[in-house]
């Protein structure tokens, strides 16, 4: 294993039609004591290699079920109705388990919400942190440990042999959540999941693992798939982004064009409804998206109900797909603005 | 009514709370004075860990304080008569961070939201199916949920029930701990602008770490930072214009999420210090030393201010370098109109 993933081969994977990963009319189903539930609905998405992309979305869209759906890491009673997902050319939707264990940790690296609950509480950080290069082969013993402390100060511990010794109940929160940075990139993963990677931080710190997050994948040229609730850090670090509703993709594309010009009501709403501290408007009313009188119809748009722009066919069919800009496509029978 | 003269609700004098004893004394809360006064919210903003949590469970009389009281109408609430105590309850309410924790899951919605005015005396039946029907229209959720179970409603509806349930017994002081933290973006409007509709007649002390949801709630302001108040006054003095390094890292990261102080330090701070010594871009030689706190009417506590600066000094690198806080929000926020 050499530095096979540095930034001077990122161009090259970047050409068009080489995608790192490709997820095409994905559906995930759950069989709950109601009946069947579907999770996720037709989703499409792309990413590129050393993209950031991020899902937007509240609780219930889904947005977590994909990254789970991509680990393959779905609960027990949820699976893969229809789709397929394609990472880094290999079909990974239908792949078995022993597949499954070379790509998770060495192909796909993954941070949690939770630093506490992610790192092993009864073992020091120096072994968990190097543990993913040691199972994958990436070097001997000694090597690792080298590469464990030379890692430890690039996370901006002061002194990296004994932080290794420490265990994680020694360390505050945001130390935590960058040994867990450490521990994604560690086996060099062509992709990187970060599932609300802030929310468990006091927000003082936020800026400081989000800026290792992003310089840890421009070092690295590794993807990263950000999902977040949190649509000023989604907006500070996608290159693109999806918006996730009641387990469909209402909108997909460059980050700067979707919030600049929202093309789904839904969006344009989720928007609006981000409180602000600007001076003018800390006293004034905040927009609200108005609840659900009546359940949406299974076979339509997830959203109806709450949407403001809604007309009769919302209802009655899964809504199309508008293309707005050649990157930028909302899935909306009547959108905030036209192609 | 035996009010102090100040028109005060609640006063916690000097109350401080230690866990623990001789060399595992944790203090979560230093010794703080807070009155809450009619008609003016207080916000106590800080990390987990920062105390703030506690300070509201002494101020509720969940937590005795290990120093200090708190008073209700002039009296330590731990020597109330059954009498004041009935009145300390219906007067003093709160409202918790996870609704569906705190709401007792085999109880109806109408049972539930009547319940302090029930435990506080003199409902039937009758009036109290009549009380429900009244909360259920203020909080603006339908009639019909009366006879439903928590579990029955979304995450927002929940929290609409916990306010309900909060000024059935008409109280003058309601403690909101992270009211909007677990619920989603789009439902956390509609519940600010509730509270924000019933705050010409109740006083709220807001406890959260986000600084969006207490600028639109308070009127004053703390900022804890490891059980420490580092800075206090005028909540829009303190967001337009924060003192304190901590305080500035804080309302930085709201108008730009990758703002970074560029300290984040894995050594604590030693006895006695400032404790955000270690993780501070302005740390000095005086700092092993905790200041006292400076300003009248906006305090801060850091060496960076003396007793001789007019209130509206500021020093440090302004939150954004040399960029406009203000000008950046709109332009977070403001790209949908």
């Amino acid at each position: 294993m050499t530095a096979s993933t540095t930034t001077s081969d990122v161009p090259a994977a970047t050409a068009p039609g080489d995608p790192l990963l490709q997820i095409s009319n994905l559906s995930v189903e759950a069989s709950t004591s109601a009946g069947t539930v579907r999770l996720v609905d037709g989703l499409d998405f792309e990413m590129r290699r050393g993209e950031v992309r991020a899902i937007v979305g509240e609780s219930g869209s889904g947005k977590s079920t994909v990254c789970l759906a991509i680990l393959r890491l779905l609960a027990e009673n949820a699976r893969i109705s229809s789709g397929t997902i394609t990472f880094d050319g290999e079909r990974i939707d239908d792949a078995r388990e022993p597949a499954l264990r070379q790509m998770r940790g060495r192909k796909i690296g993954i941070v949690f919400q939770d630093p506490l609950s992610a790192l092993d509480p009864v073992r020091r950080i120096g072994p968990q942190l190097g543990e993913a290069r040691r199972v994958h082969g990436l070097g001997s013993r000694g090597q690792v440990a080298g590469w464990v402390r030379e890692t430890l100060g690039s996370l901006g511990f002061s002194n990296p042999a004994r932080s290794a010794r420490s265990f994680p109940n020694m360390l505050s929160g945001g130390m935590r959540q960058r040994v867990c940075v450490g521990i994604a990139f560690s086996a060099e993963p062509k992709l990187v999941i970060a599932d609300e990677p802030t929310t468990a931080l006091d927000v003082s710190l936020q800026g400081r693992l989000l800026r290792l997050l992003l310089a840890r994948r421009e070092a690295s040229g590794t993807a990263v798939l950000l999902v977040s609730h949190d649509v000023a850090v989604v907006r500070a670090v996608a290159d693109r982004v999806t918006v996730m509703f009641g387990g469909m993709a209402l909108e997909e594309g460059p980050a700067a064009d979707v919030f600049a010009a929202p093309g789904s009501p839904y969006t344009a709403a989720l928007l609006a409804s981000v409180p602000t501290m600007s001076p003018e408007r800390r006293r004034a009313r905040m927009s609200t998206i108005p609840v659900a009188t009546v359940a949406p119809s299974p076979s339509g748009c997830p959203f109806a109900g709450r949407c403001r722009r809604e007309v009769d066919a919302c209802r009655q069919a899964p809504p199309p797909t508008v293309w707005l800009a050649p990157a930028h496509h909302v899935r909306c029978f009547n959108p905030e603005r036209q192609p | 009514m035996n009010l102090a003269a100040d028109d005060a609700i609640l006063t916690a004098d000097a109350i401080g709370k230690t866990f623990g004893r001789g060399t595992r004394a944790n203090v979560a809360v230093q010794p703080t004075n807070v009155s809450f006064r009619r008609g003016r919210s207080i916000g106590i903003a800080g990390e987990s860990g920062s105390g703030k949590s506690t300070l509201l469970r002494l101020l509720l009389g969940l937590e005795a304080p290990t120093a200090g009281a708190v008073r209700f109408e002039g009296m330590p609430i731990a020597s109330l008569t059954r009498a004041e105590h009935r009145r300390y309850r219906a007067t003093v309410q709160a409202v918790f961070q996870d609704p569906g924790g705190s709401l007792d899951p085999r109880l109806h919605i109408w049972q539930l939201i009547t319940e302090p005015a029930w435990a506080t005396g003199g409902l039937t039946r009758r009036s109290r199916r009549e009380l429900a029907a009244r909360l259920l229209h203020e909080v603006d959720l339908p009639e019909r949920f009366a006879d439903r179970l928590p579990h029955q409603l979304s995450g927002g509806e929940r929290q609409r029930v916990a306010i309900a349930r909060a000024v059935s017994s008409s109280p003058q002081l309601v403690l909101l701990d992270e009211p909007v933290t677990s619920l989603d973006v789009s439902v956390r409007g509609a519940i600010i602008n509730l509270l924000a509709d019933r705050g010409a007649e109740l006083t709220y002390a807001v406890v959260s770490h986000d600084l969006t949801v207490i600028a639109h709630l308070t009127d004053e302001l703390l900022i804890m930072y490891q059980g420490f108040v580092v800075e206090r006054g005028p909540t829009d003095a303190i967001l337009d214009a924060p003192r304190h390094p901590y305080s500035q890292a804080l309302v930085a990261a709201v108008h730009d999420p990758l703002h970074d102080t560029g300290y984040d330090s894995d050594v604590p701070a030693g006895a006695g210090a400032c404790p955000f010594i270690n993780r501070c871009p302005f740390a000095m030689e005086q700092c092993v030393v905790m200041p006292d706190p400076v300003g009248q009417i906006h305090q801060v506590r850091c060496h960076l201010y003396s007793p001789d600066d007019g209130e509206d000094t500021t020093r440090g690198a302004p939150p954004l370098g040399s960029s406009d806080p203000i000008a950046s929000t709109v332009n977070v926020t403001g790209a949908h109109q």
